[in-house]
């Protein structure tokens, strides 16, 4: 063990020493080593934040049932609410509850629409509960038929604060407004109710009207992997009914709507790999200049008993060495960068900079050094002794 | 004839001499480059389809509060108010030109035998009617007919390229399935990217009466902006009016931050190519230094020496940025959607003049230390070298 730790720190020498002894080619090739690796992780967060929000706000658990023969709609409810003790009573199905959507204006013109959810209240916190819903707010929420729990975002954009007595309108004051006591609130990173105002259904059905009528109907399954069967199966009991329905997992859902945008990850990641190709076939050029000078050097080496593979793991370790520091400095100014974007611009999402990034990054650089510099040292290594010894450049 | 500079010559050859690492700089740079024509010429295809979209005779009333028509809705009796007022140019039958539309932003996918075939991305579907014709300037039908029944739609070439589907295709939009019964042009606009569908239709499949939006036509472009305030004034209607184009321009917010990911990519991508270029010439330089020494000793001065080399990565420049624009230039065409906005790629002259400036600078900053070590080359030591 004492004797590979000593050749191993013998071999470890070595390279340091030969990185040394051009040291403007070794930094040029590390700082483009840098860049490329700061250009890779602050595309690969970007990416990362953007699933992040994905699974963060979408459940594979959780089922959304909707109208079948609805085009987009959410303006008006159509489910009965007499579906719910049917869907309940699925196999597989651990909890179901409906939620009916109400839009309602800002406090004053040009602000934000606000989504009013109408819940209820006994069934909906089974599915999803907010971390920073309390169980004091949950027992207001319930005991008070006109009480609201409003996301904080919608606090400070309206100039409320829990305790007021408010009245949402209907965008264009078309249908009744509904006016709602505010006895709580939820934190603004909750990705699915942290930016809406939750309701008594009963009481929103009461000033809206159409009764016994939801616009979808949550429903939490106990496996993901039965969710497409599952889907399926709702669909297929409610396909007679007057209403029937169309059945797909929350994250799904999700994901058409980040199908928009599809392009444009696919261009970024082009760009990250881009990045990462151009990076090999520099370092390679680097490491060809490299064992260009230093042909008749390696020719000596071999004339003097030192073995290919020797040779061999020199010139790929003096590579892969400065390709793993360009990728650790790189990584941590791209982190660097991203920490001061969210604390500098007051990003509305939290930018993924998570050592997981870190801990794919990094070891991508060896390869990326081992595969940059293989052509240039099997031809080195290839090369007869006497031709290397003769070699003028 | 008339011969090159010496020069010039000189620099061509070395370039040529050393084929491995002119290629690999040359990549760099043509990587940078298109990198960087292409994410701008994307931010320019956004503003130029917000710019182009909407008429300057048309005022689009939303409902108040409303800052998209996707969540606008318009009851009856406020559509008829308005579809009504006083002003608007009317057509051949003398009805007022007022086009009222149900915009409603759905999954769409290509479908066969009633269900869906092909993956879902989000489009716009728009209910509308003939008039919507007369009142959208640049909108007109392509091939086939109006749709005639519920079930059908037409829509837009830019759509139709990208699902690849025509006349007779159906698509499946939300949750219902489609007959196309023809498609249409829209001269570069937003609404070349859309599906549309009779209102009523629309109307009865969604349970909706009203509407999203209503786009009026004035008979002159200086009468809109009276227009907008007489519907702002108006009492008993509730409304957000606006000038159509105004409403399309707020389109380009997202053509910024596109444009500045663009610099900002090809410029760190061309920041790497200018390092793999020092290296290169500073590689090249050392190999050389006894025949540099030597033509010093020929008489040619320090800035010839120093001159060449830096002419020796311009030309790589040149190479690289030729390259790249080529390839950049490969992708004019391109449909794109980008957050639900669909519009053609093209590169305008100055975006690729651009990019071709990019690979230049690229080049002279590659050369420019290299070739300063160049110009300061002692004779005597240089002719020692070994």
């Amino acid at each position: 063990m004492t004797r590979v730790l000593g050749r191993f720190w013998t071999y470890a020498r070595v390279v340091r020493k030969q990185l040394a002894r051009n040291p403007r080619r070794t930094v040029l090739t590390f700082l483009g080593l840098v860049l490329s690796f700061f250009l890779y992780t602050g595309l690969s967060s970007v990416l990362a934040t953007l699933n992040q929000l994905l699974e963060q706000s979408a459940s594979e658990t959780v089922l959304v049932l909707g109208p079948r023969n609805d085009v987009g709609g959410l303006f008006r409810p159509e489910l009965p609410r007499s579906y719910l003790p049917t869907v309940r009573e699925t196999q597989g199905v651990v909890a179901a509850s409906p939620v009916r959507v109400y839009f309602a204006e800002g406090r004053r013109e040009s602000m934000p629409v606000i989504a009013a959810l109408g819940i209820e209240s006994e069934t909906f916190f089974s599915i999803h509960r907010p971390p920073s819903v309390t169980d004091d707010e949950l027992r207001a929420l319930r005991g008070e038929r006109t009480a609201a729990l409003v996301g904080q975002p919608v606090l400070e954009a309206n100039g409320w604060k829990v305790g007021d007595k408010i009245t949402l309108r209907p965008p264009g004051g078309i249908g009744a407004p509904l006016n709602v006591h505010l006895v709580g609130d939820i934190a603004g990173d909750d990705r699915r109710v942290g930016a809406a105002v939750l309701v008594n259904i009963d009481y929103l059905e009461d000033v809206a009207g159409d009764a016994g009528r939801t616009t979808f109907i949550q429903a939490r399954i106990a496996r993901a992997e039965f969710a497409g069967s599952l889907s399926q199966r709702i669909d297929e009991i409610f396909t007679n009914f007057s209403v029937p329905t169309s059945t797909t997992s929350e994250k799904a859902h999700m994901a058409n709507v980040l199908s928009s945008l599809s392009e444009a990850f696919g261009a970024l990641r082009a760009i990250g790999y881009l990045a990462l190709a151009v990076t090999v076939l520099v370092v390679g050029n680097s490491v060809s200049m490299s064992i260009r000078e230093r042909t008749v050097e390696i020719g000596t080496l071999r004339a003097l008993g030192f073995s290919k593979t020797w040779v061999f793991g020199m010139v790929m370790g003096e590579a892969v060495l400065v390709s793993i520091l360009g990728s650790v400095v790189g990584t941590l100014a791209a982190f660097g960068l991203l920490a001061s974007m969210q604390e500098g611009q007051g990003l509305p999402i939290t930018l993924v900079v998570q050592s997981r990034i870190l801990l794919e990054v990094i070891p991508l650089s060896i390869p990326v050094g081992m595969l940059a510099s293989l052509q240039p040292v099997v031809a080195a290594v290839r090369m007869p002794i006497a031709n290397a010894l003769r070699y003028a450049g | 004839m008339i011969r090159p500079p010496i020069s010039i010559v000189y620099a061509w050859r070395n370039v040529l001499a050393r084929k491995a690492s002119t290629l690999v700089t040359t990549l760099g740079i043509a990587v940078s480059v298109t990198v960087f024509i292409v994410i701008n010429a994307t931010a320019d295809g956004v503003s130029r389809v917000a710019v182009s979209s909407g008429s300057p005779r048309n005022v689009l009333v939303l409902a108040s509060g409303a800052t998209s028509a996707e969540l606008s809705y318009l009851d009856t009796a406020t559509l008829n108010r308005i579809r009504f007022v006083p002003g608007l140019e009317r057509d051949a039958n003398g009805d007022s030109l007022a086009s009222v539309e149900l915009v409603l932003p759905v999954a769409m996918s290509r479908a066969s035998a009633g269900k869906k075939t092909g993956s879902a991305r989000f489009e716009t579907l728009r209910g509308v009617t003939p008039q919507s014709f007369a009142v959208h300037d640049g909108v007109r039908l392509e091939t086939g007919r109006f749709p005639q029944a519920g079930g059908e739609v037409i829509i837009g070439t830019l759509v139709a390229g990208q699902l690849g589907v025509g006349i007779g295709s159906e698509i499946s939009a939300g949750n219902q399935v489609y007959r196309i019964s023809g498609t249409f042009d829209a001269a570069g606009q937003v609404f070349a990217g859309e599906v549309w569908a009779p209102l009523d239709s629309l109307q009865s499949s969604s349970g909706r009466r009203g509407a999203s939006a209503v786009v009026l036509r004035l008979p002159q472009e200086d009468q809109t902006e009276a227009m907008v305030q007489a519907l702002k004034a108006s009492p008993g209607i509730n409304v957000s009016p606006r000038t159509e184009q105004a409403y399309y321009r707020e389109i380009q917010v997202v053509a910024g931050p596109f444009a500045a990911l663009g610099n900002f990519t090809g410029s760190l991508l061309g920041l790497g190519a200018v390092l793999a270029g020092m290296n290169t010439l500073y590689a090249a330089m050392s190999r050389r230094t006894r025949e540099l020494g030597t033509l010093r000793a020929l008489g040619f001065s320090r800035y010839f020496v120093g001159g060449v080399m830096l002419l020796e990565s311009l030309v790589v420049g040149v190479i690289g940025g030729l390259s790249g624009s080529g390839l950049a230039l490969y992708f004019d065409g391109f449909a794109l959607n980008l957050l639900g906005l669909s519009f053609v790629l093209s590169m305008p002259l100055a975006t690729v003049a651009q990019g071709f400036s990019l690979a230049l600078l690229i080049g002279v900053l590659g050369g420019v230390l290299p070739a300063y070590a160049a110009l300061r080359l002692e004779i005597s030591q240089a002719l020692r070298q070994a």
